[in-house]
Parts: C-alpha cells; structure tokens; sequence
C-alpha cells in the first residue's frame, strides 16, 4: 500500500495573517474529494516538531506565511525541496528544516519526497491580531486556486 | 545413553545448562557445558565511534562494567597513540580498585562464601548468605551492605554513575575530585582495609581451622592441572590495572610473558556447534579438547591463576596472606580450585591496600587529567585483570576513529574450558555405576563451577539462595525415569 | 495473609537492572520482608516449570528486564504475562531495547560471519556455528533460537508499566517499590514509573544560552566548560530527547547525555527528535555548509538511537521492508 501524503498547514492563530498556511490547508483539505490518502496536519509549533510529524509519508506539501515587506501581499511561491539539498527554506517557522531534512536521511528514516513548500507572502503581522487582514483573506480562493493547481497531478 | 539435564544453571550471568550422559554401566560418558546467550557486541560495535566503546561495552557486564570500561579506554588511548596524564590513570586506576574491593566481596559474602564456609555437606538451606551470617555474625551481613555502600560511591565519585561508569575518554578522564570528594573516598578506604582484614579472619576462624575442609580444598576431585594466567607489575607482582601478561606452566614454570598489543601470538579462541561461547586457548600448545595438563592448551584466569602467575603481591598485608596461602597448599603453583576462594580475599585485601595508597597520593586532585589525542586514530589493544580473568578488548578505526573492527576475550570466557574441564571431572568422579544421584552429588558439581565466580554474582542479602538444581534422568528413549530436586 | 508474590526476570540483558535492585541497599530488606519473591533466576533455586505450575495471574508483580534476543527470552515473556497480575518492562533493554538493539543495524548473518568466523582470535578452519540442535556421540543437545532481530517486551507481549534507565537508578527503583508497598494506586496501564515528566535538560543544572553551531566536537576533542550546556559547545548531547529521573548524572561528571532513560514524554521517537534538537542549533544557511556541519557528527543511527533502536521508527520501517 503506498505511503500516504502530508498536507500541512503552519501558522499561528493569534498572530494575524500569520495564520494563513492553517486557513489555505484547511480550504484545500476541505476541497479534496478523495481524502483517503492524505492527511492534513496543522503546526502551530515553534520547536522543531515539524520533522517528527513528516517522517513515514511519501509525500508532503507544506503552506506556510512568508514576511516579505515588498511586493504584493498574497503572493505565492513555490519551493521544491528534492532528494540532494538544494534550496534551502527557511521561515518563521521552520528555520533549520533543509537542516533536519539532511539529518534524517542520514539516519535513513523515511522522509518525504518530494517536498514541496509554498510560502504566501505577508506583512510582518501585530503581535495579536485576531483574523485574516482584509487584504489578504481577498487573495485566499485565488491562493487555494494556484496551489491546487500545482499539485493537481495527486492531489484532487 | 541416559541423559541428566541441569537447567538452568543459575548464578551466571544470563543462563547456563549441563547435560550429562549415562552409559549403559551407569557411568558418566560426557559432559557439556552450555551457553545459551549470544548478543553480538563484536559485530554490532562496528560504525560506533571508538570514544563511545568506555560507554557502550560496560553493557557486556553490569556486575563488572567497571571491567570493560577500563578495557575500552586503555583501548581507545591505544588507538589515539595517547597517553593520559599520570593523575587521570590514577584515577581510574582508584575507581577499578575500589570496584574489585566491592566485587570480590560480594562473592565471597553471597556466592562463593556458603560453600567455603558453611561447606559443602550443610543443608540447601543454610548454604546461603544467611548461612554465612549464622557463621560469622549478623554484623558480617551489614558489614557487607555497608562495604559494598562505600566501594559504589567511590566508582559514582570518579565515574559518574555506579552502575556503567561514564567518564573515561581517549587520553584521560573527564571529571576530577574535589578536595572533598578525595576526603570521603580516604575514609572509605580505611573501611575496605579494616573489612578485608576480617574477611580474612573469617577464612582463617571458619575455614583453615576446619580440617575437613582443608581436606576437600586439597582433594583430586576439586583439582585440575592447567597453565594461569594473570597481569603482572614490572617486579612481577599482581597489577589488576595495568602490566605484561604472564603465563606460568602447570609446574609453575614462566611459559611467555607478552604485552596485551600482541595477544594474538598467544591466543586463539576454539568453536563447538552446541554452544554460543567460544574456548580461549593457548595457541602454541593447542586445542587438545577438554583434558588438563601440560601439553593441553586450556588454562585459568581466576584469582588463583593470577596469584600463580605472579611472584607475590605488591602490598604488605596481602604479601603477608599470599605466603601463608601457599605454605597451607604446599607450594605454588596451586591447582586446587577451591582455594581460588581464598585467593580472591588475598586479591580483596590487596585492592583494599592499593585503594588507600592512591587515595593518600597528591596527584589525584590535579586538574590536569586530559590530554586531548593528535594522532590518527589506527588500532590498539587495551587489557586489564578483571574479577573473572583476563580481559581484552581489540579496536581497528578508520581515520575519523569510526570503528571497523572488534575483537573481545572477555574476563569469563577465558575460564570456559576449565569450568567445563572442572564440571567433568566432577561428574566422571561422583556419579558412577549404581550410584544414587544425591544431594551431595548436586553440591560438589555446581562446587566446581561456582568458584570460577562465573560473571555474575548476585545475591547481598537474605533470599534463600542455593544454587538451584534439577536433575532428571532419562531413559535413551527419552522418557524420564526419576526427577529429583534439590529441596 | 499471605504476601504479595514478586518475580523478577532478566532476558537478553547484562545484570546491570538486577545490581540496581540490589543498590537500594539496606532498603532491599524491607523489599523482602514485603513481597514473597516466588521467581529470581538470578538468586533463587525456582525453576521455569515452578512457573509453569503457578496459577494464571498468581503473580502480584513481575519485574521483566532484558531484551528479546532469543526463543527463550520469548518464551519466557509469555510464560511470565500469563502467571502476572501486574508486568512491568524494567529498565532500558526491556522498554527499548537498549544496547543490544543495536545489532539491528546489523543482521543475524552478518553477527554469526564476525563471531564464529572473522574475529582475528577464532581459530575454526571447519567453519563450525552454533546450532540449535547438534547430534553429539551421546545424543541430542539444544540452545535457543538466535532471532533475526531485537525485540522490544512490549513488542511481543502487552505491558503494564515501563520504568525506564540503563539501569533504572535504584532511588527510582525504591520509589517505585514504596509506592506499591505502601498501596499507592498505581497511575493507568501504560504508563511509566520512576521517572520525570520533563527532558534531561530541567535535570542539567548547566546554562543554556540556545546557542548556534558552525561545527560539532567530538567528546575527546575538547574540555568543554562545566557551567555551560555541552550542546551549546557543539557536543552533541542527547538531552533535550530524552526523559528526566536520572538526575542527570553523566552530564554532571562532564559526559554528554547517551539517551539511556529513552525519549521523552510525548516523544514518539527519540531519534527523529534529536534531528529535530540538532538542526535547531545548526548556524548556516547554505545547504552545501548545512552538509558539511552534519558530517561532523559521527554515527547519527547508533547515537540518536544508542538505546531505543528496536522501539524506533526507523526500526519498524525496516522491519517492513523486509
């Protein structure tokens, strides 16, 4: 029986936009018609519990926020994160994740792959903020569009 | 052929059997000694880095870890090509004497002792330690739970834990003492001192005193001639730490004598098909199968091999007791296994000795106890005397110290052949045609086993102890005839 | 009224668990008055067929150490879960599979070739190996079944309780027992006794100051300081994935942390969690450097997983495969 895929949403909800990757994971979640081979994991983790929870799928996407202070709030972009390290990621949430992916696959635990990290760019969010900025929960069907597009090849 | 099983044999690390068998006069034909336990240290070492070896092969033993911790990290500076500083090898040389003062009693007090001092025709249920208490005195059963109280805190001191010491690395060790540390550890040593002194009384009051014991000690059936082993000073005295390792013939006479780095010229390790455990054996002589003498190449690496092997001890006290040992056995060398008994409290009083003496020295509390390694790491042998024989721990690395290579004779497994040799003989000796299988048969084979101290001693205090044996009898058709436990 | 019955067993183990018992010291004999031990391999005359004739469940308390290496430690667990009330894994080997769980880095083949055939010392030109059967002039002998893999007890019979530690150290061991001694009630089947609810870490006493790494020592190479967290001084230590109750007694004689109290709570895997504790600490950004700081560590598989290997993931993902 093949491994099943990951689909996880980082954020955190009491930060403003900075919950957008659990929002944008959670519609495409919603969306799917076949659930049965995709498990959706929402990390509103800091440490690097992020590892722990990958190890055992065949596959993984990853929606996370990403601070950019210029260009349009909403933006995507897309990072493949293949077999040999070649971009590394990081985030507010997953810095050092390229790191621990090299590290587990020197122990020969079953890391996903590939591992494809979409970052959705957003102003450095207030410290509490409760929701979406108006600005950027427009973008969201548009955000849901685009990555489910991209991976239309398996996830439907 | 009938068939006697005794299974398991308890009091070893892990489990043993003894099968028997009967011909048809009723006579003993052979006898096998087996080991049932094998976990893999040689192989599964290999990949780990050579510092972790201190911390991983006390695994091997955890009533002697202490043995194997030393071993691993004379190794491990063998194959650094690096010397520790001279207050590092005290220290670790203070930590092993202070280990073997609370080994050897523990055996003595709760394994060897009964037979020795209750002897060997009292009841199962006295041929305990509550049988020795009875002996010598409840104050002997706090004594011991005291001492080996005291022996514990010294290796946590130096170690880091009592139980799989931690701190020895290539070049040194990683904690010092406090002035202190140091103070607690100078009275604990007086204690050792004072306690191996009357363990001694106790050998003297209870068992040379007693002729028919000294009887049994000196008697053929408890007797093999065999070559010793043991680690020796420059002035040829008992070193448990460190020394050249030296073999005397069955006359006594030196066979070789060589540095632990070419153990290979002189060892070699035999393989039987119903059994996990190899037979160590001295490779110029040879395998000649399971017979004593001079032309076979079986020998012992027990107290007594080692105070055979040596010209006497190097502490006063325990000088003292190694001439009056062999004056009682009418010279040396001695083959009388159960005299390895009380070789084993000579060797207690002298670790207690050597114990005080570096406690006393200045240089255990310098700070200088690391000397950090420059050279590649290649290969190295590390050995030391542990409680049950000789132990010697074999390391090949690649460049980065990355293990390629194991090669473990552990303390034990030196003195396989002669268990076997001492447990055959015993049979063949006791059990003959028509004769009933009695108790006292029961008691006199496990005797030849259990004074090897066979890797684990157990047992400090009040549980009824007696080494538990079944014997059943079976026709050649399998089905049992008798069965008959030991009360 | 009769006393509680006490077992204690030790499969595939080194003694260690049994000596820990012991150094409760003068405690042991209030353990004795309290319990009737009715099975100690170790100390006692009881045999496997006095187990046998016990009656299901008849056993108060089984304390089970050592790992599954053989037939006969399998057996023995399965003997021994039927005739007790309470079991409880005891100590590393049993919970995790400990030291001897690392031979599944490795296979029984390839533990046979180096033993009986390649170590420099074994002198067998007939290429003999241990068999569990061999015909010998005068009959038959056996030994045990040597299995391919190390088996955690939990893995081949249910539990009770896990008390954790290479060995568990005895204030812990006591504890455990003074509890039950004194009617306590025990905390739900499955859980573990005498140990923290925390990592090593809270038990360290050194300053962590979350340093970031541009390489890894190894132990020999450097003095680290002793005031300062040895991970932060780029020794790689396993605290921050394991559970507290040792006191943290290597870290405090100046020794990193080797992970012998298993992974902490809500760790599912000790191993995957030092990945995570290592890159958190990794000082570089560029994949190629990432790459060449981690090569630094030597041997990852046998020192994230030096004592939990069989309890591991990467373990049952192996186990799968094959």
């Amino acid at each position: 029986m093949p491994a099943k895929a990951a689909l996880v949403g980082f954020g955190n909800e009491l930060h403003g936009d900075d919950a957008v990757g659990l929002i944008v994971a959670r519609r495409i979640y919603d969306s799917l018609e076949d659930r049965e081979a995709v498990d959706l994991l929402e990390l509103s983790t800091s440490d690097f519990g992020v590892m722990e929870r990958l190890i055992g799928y065949g596959r993984a996407v990853i929606v996370d926020a990403l601070v950019a202070e210029e260009g349009e709030v909403g933006t995507v972009t897309r990072v493949d994160l293949p077999e040999s390290s070649g971009h590394c990621y990081g985030s507010p949430h997953t810095g050092g994740f390229s790191a621990a992916l090299g590290l587990a696959r020197k122990l020969g635990l079953a890391v996903p792959a590939p591992i494809a990290v979409y970052g959705i760019a957003i102003r450095q969010p207030p410290s509490f903020a409760d929701g979406l900025s108006e600005e950027l929960a427009a973008r969201i069907p548009g955000i849901v569009e685009t990555i489910t597009t991209a991976e239309a090849g398996w996830l439907r | 052929m009938r068939k006697i099983v005794i299974d398991p044999v308890t009091r070893l690390e892990g489990h043993g059997k003894i099968a028997i068998y009967l011909n048809d006069e009723g006579d003993v034909a052979n006898c096998y000694f087996q080991i049932p336990e094998l976990r893999g240290f040689e192989r599964f070492c290999v990949g780990r880095p050579v510092e972790e070896m201190p911390r991983i092969t006390t695994r091997i033993c955890g009533v002697c870890p202490e043995a194997h911790h030393m071993a691993a990290a004379k190794a491990c500076d063998a194959v650094y090509h690096v010397e520790p500083p001279a207050a590092a090898r005290k220290l670790r040389e203070l930590l092993y004497s202070a280990f073997y003062v609370g080994d050897h009693t523990l055996h003595f007090y709760a394994l060897g002792g009964p037979d020795f001092v209750v002897g060997p025709d009292a009841p199962p249920a006295e041929r305990n330690i509550l049988g020795v208490i009875g002996k010598v005195g409840l104050e002997a059963g706090k004594k011991v739970i005291e001492l080996r109280k005291r022996a514990q805190h010294v290796v946590s001191l130096i170690g880091g834990k009592a139980i799989h010491p931690v701190t020895s690395l290539p070049g040194g060790i990683a904690k010092g003492l406090t002035a202190e540390e140091r103070g607690q550890i100078i009275e604990h040593t007086k204690y050792f001192v004072e306690f191996a002194k009357f363990t001694l009384g106790v050998v003297d009051a209870v068992v040379l005193k007693n002729p028919a014991y000294v009887d049994m000690i000196l008697s053929d059936t408890f007797t093999q001639r065999v070559y010793s082993m043991g680690t020796v000073d420059a002035n040829n005295k008992v070193n448990f730490y460190d020394g050249m390792i030296r073999v005397v013939d069955p006359e006594g006479q030196e066979f070789v004598k060589f540095h632990a780095k070419d153990y290979l010229n002189v060892l070699a390790e035999h393989v039987e098909p119903w059994t996990y455990l190899k037979f160590p054996f001295l490779k110029q002589v040879g395998w000649k199968g399971f017979v004593d003498g001079k032309e076979s190449g079986v020998y012992r690496a027990t107290p007594l091999a080692r105070l055979n092997a040596a010209d006497g001890m190097a502490t006063p006290l325990a000088q003292e007791q190694y001439e009056r040992m062999y004056a009682t056995l009418g010279g040396k060398p001695a083959h009388y296994t159960l005299a390895t008994h009380w070789a084993r409290v000579i060797e207690l009083m002298y670790a207690a000795e050597r114990a005080a003496e570096l406690a006393q020295d200045e240089e255990i509390l310098s700070t200088k106890i690391r000397t950090i390694p420059t050279a590649t790491p290649t290969e190295g042998v590390g050995c030391v005397e542990a409680p049950r024989g000789t132990l010697y721990h074999h390391y090949t690395t690649d460049e980065r110290g990355i293990l390629q290579r194991v090669n473990l004779i552990v303390g034990t497994t030196n003195n396989y052949a002669p268990i076997s040799l001492s447990i055959r003989k015993a049979a063949f000796g006791l059990i003959k045609r028509g004769s009933e299988i009695t108790d006292g048969v029961l008691n006199r084979i496990e005797m030849a086993f259990r004074a090897f101290d066979p890797c684990f001693g157990c047992a400090t205090h009040s549980l009824p102890g007696e080494m538990p044996l079944e014997v059943q009898v079976f026709d050649s058709g399998g089905k049992l005839l008798t069965s008959r436990k030991r009360a | 009224m009769s006393k509680p019955k006490l077992a204690l067993y030790w499969a595939a183990s080194c003694g260690g668990c049994e000596i820990a018992v012991l150094d409760v010291e003068e405690k042991i004999l209030d353990v004795a008055g309290f319990f009737d031990i009715v099975f100690w391999p170790c100390a006692m005359d009881f045999k496997y067929k006095d187990v046998e004739a016990m009656a299901d469940g008849s056993i108060d308390l089984c304390l089970f150490n050592g790992a599954i290496r053989n037939s006969e430690n399998e057996a023995l667990a399965h003997l021994l879960r039927k005739k007790s009330k309470v079991l409880a894994a005891f100590g590393s080997c049993a919970m995790d599979g400990c030291i001897p769980g690392l031979a599944n880095l490795s296979t029984r083949e390839e533990i046979f070739q180096t033993v009986y055939h390649q170590t420099p010392s074994t002198l067998n030109p007939e290429a003999i190996r241990p068999l569990p059967r061999v015909a010998v002039p005068e009959g038959e002998l056996d030994i045990p079944t040597f299995y391919e893999s190390v088996r955690t007890l939990g893995q081949v019979i249910p539990v009770d309780y896990f008390i954790p530690g290479c060995p568990p150290q005895p204030p812990q061991i006591l504890a455990v027992l003074s509890a039950i001694m004194q009617g306590a009630q025990l905390p739900p089947a499955g859980s573990v006794l005498g140990a923290g609810e925390k990592t090593c870490c809270e038990e360290c006493g050194r300053t962590r100051n979350e340093k970031r790494l541009k390489r890894f020592y190894r132990p020999w190479e450097i003095e680290p300081k002793v005031d300062e967290c040895l991970l932060d001084q780029g020794i790689v230590c396993m605290g921050p994935a394991t559970r507290s109750g040792c006191g943290a007694l290597c870290v405090k004689a100046n020794m990193p942390c080797r992970g012998c109290y298993g992974a902490a709570p809500n760790v599912a895997d000790q191993g995957v969690k030092m990945v995570s504790a290592i890159a958190s600490v990794i000082d570089a950004q560029d994949p190629a450097e990432i790459n060449s700081i981690l090569d630094q560590i030597a041997d990852p598989a046998g020192t994230f997983y030096r004592f939990s290997l069989p309890s591991s993931i990467l373990y049952r993902k192996q186990a799968e495969v094959v």
